[in-house]
């Protein structure tokens, strides 16, 4: 009984959605708008059960000194400050919190992100290597674009361009060749990724709606 | 008082190069510099992220609408706004053994109306969107860009027909068509690899110049 009134839910909230996209029936586009608020304020509800998950994390951290109390107590203590601050002053520009994340969260993720192009350096240096033709297709591709993206490409084609004619060619013209890549075959996969993954967003979607799908009540 | 303001900004710039030191030494190795700034920055970001929602979700949703607007008058209306209240509330039985099932109809609300709601523009944006950019009319098209939308066509069919009818391990059905797909895949993921490069230190390069700027405007450089 319990899971058949979630079921319920799920059969419901489903199919009214997705009828009001291809019917234009006025009480269907009222719902579909109630319903987005709807799941706002539910969301914030989730979100509060996260803060809390987190929070317990690291009071269990604290408590049982599973890593240095000092690492658990800066998240906690900068949480509660941002939020305390936010609540205070507000989230707009100039505020207290507008400055923490301009001098904290901005430089912080940004580096943090950056890091990644020390490991993904060491990763194309593994993968651009030429055992077999596919292989050699990657590594000559992944050539292209980089040196297209960099003032060397700009440079190579300046230096290799001819004047036939009155018509301007360059021999060598590495950004072109970027743009190409990017905007044909690149396109043409990227197409094909996105309808097998419509197709499987579309399928999962139903056997959610349907109940076939039943994971999440677990 | 501008004096005062100034040296606040240098000790907080000296502060931030030194939280922005502690998560390159990642690089090196685990340490507790990075621990500590991996730890601010969570702490931070879950703040900041908890503000967002609390402004967009709780503030504008329930608390304006309840008690600030004047269009909140009828009992259809103030229901509108109590009733998600109630269902989100229902999360928080997850934590009682006798009510937990609870928490699941919320879930179960975010999930139905989820799925629902992304089937239609789905099925228009993400498929007959695509078709009809992918099939186009070549009359008014000169030869390169004829060529160019053949080549977008060749590398759409043969990546689906190997992602849907090559059965992985069966060497026998490994056949031209699928090596046409796996060559424009090829093709696809370095380029896609080599763009994620790029950007990745085109950022490394934004944040050693955000670093310079701040230890410009220390010394006063800037």
């Amino acid at each position: 009984m319990k899971e058949l009134i979630a079921l319920l839910i799920v059969l419901i909230g489903g199919v009214i959605m997705t009828l009001q996209y291809f019917l234009n029936i006025p009480v269907l586009d009222l719902i579909y708008k109630n319903v987005l608020d709807w799941s706002i304020v539910i969301s914030t509800f989730a979100l509060l059960l996260a803060i809390r998950s987190l929070l317990a994390r690291q009071f269990q951290d604290l408590k049982f000194k599973k890593v240095k109390s000092i690492f658990p107590l800066t998240t906690i203590i900068s949480f509660f400050t941002v939020v305390i601050l936010g609540l205070i002053f507000g989230i707009g520009e100039k505020t207290p919190v507008d400055f923490i994340y301009q001098n904290i969260q901005v430089p912080l993720q940004a580096t943090v992100f950056s890091l990644l192009a020390f490991y993904i350096s060491s990763a194309a240096y593994r993968a651009f290597r030429a055992k077999n033709f596919s292989s050699t297709v990657l590594l000559i591709s992944g050539s292209i674009v980089i040196i297209g993206r960099i003032p060397l490409g700009d440079f190579i084609a300046k230096i290799t361009t001819l004047h036939i004619n009155g018509s301007v060619i360059s021999l060598i013209d590495f950004p072109a060749w970027t743009k190409w890549i990017l905007n044909v075959p690149n396109v043409g996969i990227k197409r094909a990724f996105i309808f097998g993954i419509t197709l499987g967003i579309i399928s999962t979607s139903l056997k959610v709606i349907f109940g076939i799908e039943r994971g999440w009540l677990k | 008082m501008s004096i005062l303001r100034e040296k606040g900004m240098g000790i907080i710039n000296i502060i931030v190069i030194l939280l922005m030191l502690s998560v390159l030494s990642f690089v090196f190795k685990d340490n507790h510099f990075f621990k500590f700034t991996e730890r601010l920055l969570v702490g931070v970001s879950a703040g900041y992220g908890f503000l967002i929602i609390f402004n967009a979700g709780f503030i504008k949703k329930i608390w304006i609408p309840l008690f600030y607007s004047t269009g909140t008058n009828n009992f259809f209306q103030v229901m509108n706004i109590i009733l998600p209240c109630l269902l989100g509330l229902l999360f928080f039985t997850s934590f009682s053994k006798k009510y937990g099932f609870l928490a699941k109809y919320p879930l179960a609300f975010l999930l139905g109306t989820g799925a629902g709601v992304e089937i239609g523009p789905r099925i228009e944006t993400s498929i007959m969107r695509q078709i009809n950019s992918s099939v186009v009319d070549f009359s008014n098209l000169s030869l390169f860009e004829i060529f160019n939308y053949i080549i977008i066509l060749i590398a759409i069919v043969t990546t689906m027909y190997y992602f849907l009818f090559i059965v992985r391990g069966n060497k026998k059905r490994e056949n031209f068509i699928a090596n046409i797909g796996i060559f424009f895949m090829m093709i696809g993921f370095g380029a896609s690899f080599g763009y994620t490069i790029m950007g990745r230190l085109s950022l490394l390069i934004e944040v050693v110049d955000m670093f310079r700027e701040r230890i410009f405007s220390i010394f006063g450089l800037l």
